[in-house]
């Protein structure tokens, strides 16, 4: 699959059902749009969407093929998503480092994995499994998580370099992701950013997130944190700048405010820019 | 090992008593694993909200949060595509709350909606293009149309169709004079995403009976045989009911 060519680094919008009209109709510049395929596998959205990639460069999120199931991948679930891409021919593909199905039962959620040989050959495969299905690779995203495991004895970075040494594949670094888990486990944000191999990284994700029982927890309705944003401009700085973009799954604001959140990602990659030249 | 880890995250996912999976290695373990159970409990029933907006609204934030939560956890998504996830869910209703009578028509009618907007896309069938398939064939014996993949056949024992209209109004004047109405006979409806967008189209019987043999296969000349009723066929027609006319 030859896809729409590289997205170069720039602000993208990501795009939900509610915009859908807004992006079509709109003469803003917006360089890409980040779906998750799921969305659109089928009704007015999947029209919508071969529609809008006429015009726009598009970055498929995937958000339950499970990359992490040990009995493998739902295969008409991957089948209808890598039809999806064959009409779309979108610029980037990805997913998570997570797992949501087991036994035919699909939990609706980014699950956590124990990190470990055994749960990096499973990924390994699953991975090998999509790209083959995709006909191209694909950039695998780091979780939010609120636990850790007895049975882990990888650090995330380095489960995440083999992953990509081993299948080829990239990493979506979530900036906000990182600021998530790393309170949650009394980790160094700064440190964990720079355990993910920064050859591998593609895509950067922002996202705001919630303060409760003394945890945060990654929920995508609100602005973006002030610590997510520094830890943004640390990774412009040390791995340097890739498409990005700001997620909101709940509480999706209005499309202008939609479009003044994806300037603002614009304007730190710019002054990033700025710092790189100077 | 990770197979029976997740059967066990699983486990504790759908079961309210269930143990965590895992002993955690920092304090305050189960306010953590909690996060877990309550995004599950969230997005399905954000997920049945999504295709069963009428009884959300009939019932209200917390009745129809318990009611979803407990079928997510009798009947967990069995596919990723959570677009096609709750068709069990209007026989839930029916059996954990028999009152309101209507309650169970009104998750059907919900259902029918949520399927027909997430349905694959397709051509309509015009009533120009059916009559020059018709002109163009000597033997007409085994046309039969095609339905559109949107299109969905009910027949409900309530006439609850005002009623969703004005909960998704959130119109209450509106909804209660519906309900006082729906001890009325039932209603024969079509719901598709048709050429006039999302509708549901209310059937004399004798449509009903045509509409449900067309879409089931028969063929045009034995349906109209029985249900010699071309109004409705333009209606149909009119409407985007059918996709394309072929021979068996």
């Amino acid at each position: 699959m030859s896809g729409q060519g590289p997205i170069p680094a720039v602000a993208g919008l990501g795009l939900r059902f509610a915009h859908l009209g807004e992006v079509i109709a709109t003469d803003a510049a917006i360089p890409f749009v980040e779906v998750h395929g799921e969305n659109h596998l089928s009704g007015p959205a999947g029209v919508a969407l071969e529609v809008i990639r006429r015009d726009r460069a598009v970055s498929l999120h995937c958000v339950g093929l499970s990359l992490g199931s040990a009995q493998g991948l739902d295969d008409a679930h991957l089948q209808r998503l890598a039809e999806l891409a064959r009409r779309v021919e979108p610029a980037l593909v990805s997913e998570h480092l997570a797992w949501n199905a087991v036994d035919h039962a699909h939990l609706a959620d980014l699950l956590p994995l124990p990190l470990n040989r055994e749960s990096l050959d499973v990924v390994c495969r699953n991975v090998e499994r999509m790209q083959e299905a995709f006909g191209r690779t694909i950039l695998v995203e780091n979780p939010a998580t609120y636990v850790q495991f007895p049975q882990s004895d990888i650090p995330e970075g380095a489960f995440m370099d083999e992953l990509c040494r081993r299948t080829g594949c990239g990493m979506l670094c979530d900036v906000a992701n990182i600021v998530v888990a790393a309170h949650n486990h009394g980790w160094d944000a700064r440190a964990h950013l720079a355990s993910f191999p920064a050859w591998a990284i593609g895509e950067y994700h922002l996202a705001g997130h919630e303060r409760a029982d003394g945890l945060l927890i990654d929920t995508h309705d609100r602005d973006i944190s002030i610590a997510t944003w520094e830890l943004f401009d640390e990774a412009l700085a040390s791995i340097g700048p890739r498409p990005a973009l700001a997620e909101r799954d709940r509480a999706i604001p209005g499309f202008a405010a939609m479009l003044t959140e994806m300037a603002l990602v614009q304007a730190h990659l710019d002054r990033a820019e700025q710092r790189r030249a100077a | 090992m990770l197979l029976e880890f997740q059967r066990d995250f699983a486990a504790f996912l759908l079961r309210a008593a269930a143990p965590p999976p895992a002993i955690g290695r920092a304090p305050g373990e189960a306010v953590r694993f909690d996060v877990y159970r309550h995004n599950f409990t969230g997005n399905i029933v954000g997920a049945l909200s999504g295709a069963y907006p009428g009884l959300h609204r009939a019932l209200g934030d917390a009745p129809f949060g318990a009611l979803a939560a407990a079928f997510a956890a009798a009947s967990p998504p069995a596919e990723a595509d959570l677009h096609r996830y709750g068709e069990d869910f209007a026989r839930h209703v029916a059996q954990a709350m028999p009152e309101p009578v209507w309650l169970a028509d009104l998750a059907r009618l919900d259902w029918a909606f949520s399927c027909a907007l997430h349905a694959p896309d397709a051509p309509a069938l015009s009533l120009e293009a059916l009559a020059e398939a018709l002109r163009t064939r000597d033997d007409t014996q085994d046309l039969v149309l095609r339905a559109h993949p949107s299109l969905r056949l009910l027949t409900l024992a309530h006439p609850v169709r005002a009623l969703r209209e004005a909960l998704l109004a959130e119109d209450d004047a509106a909804a209660l004079d519906a309900i006082r109405d729906v001890a009325a006979t039932g209603e024969r409806l079509a719901v598709l995403r048709g050429t006039a967008g999302m509708t549901a189209l209310t059937l004399a019987p004798a449509a009903l009976r045509l509409a449900t043999e067309l879409a089931g296969g028969v063929a045009l000349d034995a349906a109209l045989a029985e249900e010699a009723d071309g109004e409705a066929l333009r209606l149909f027609l009119d409407h985007g009911m059918f996709s394309e006319a072929e021979v068996t």
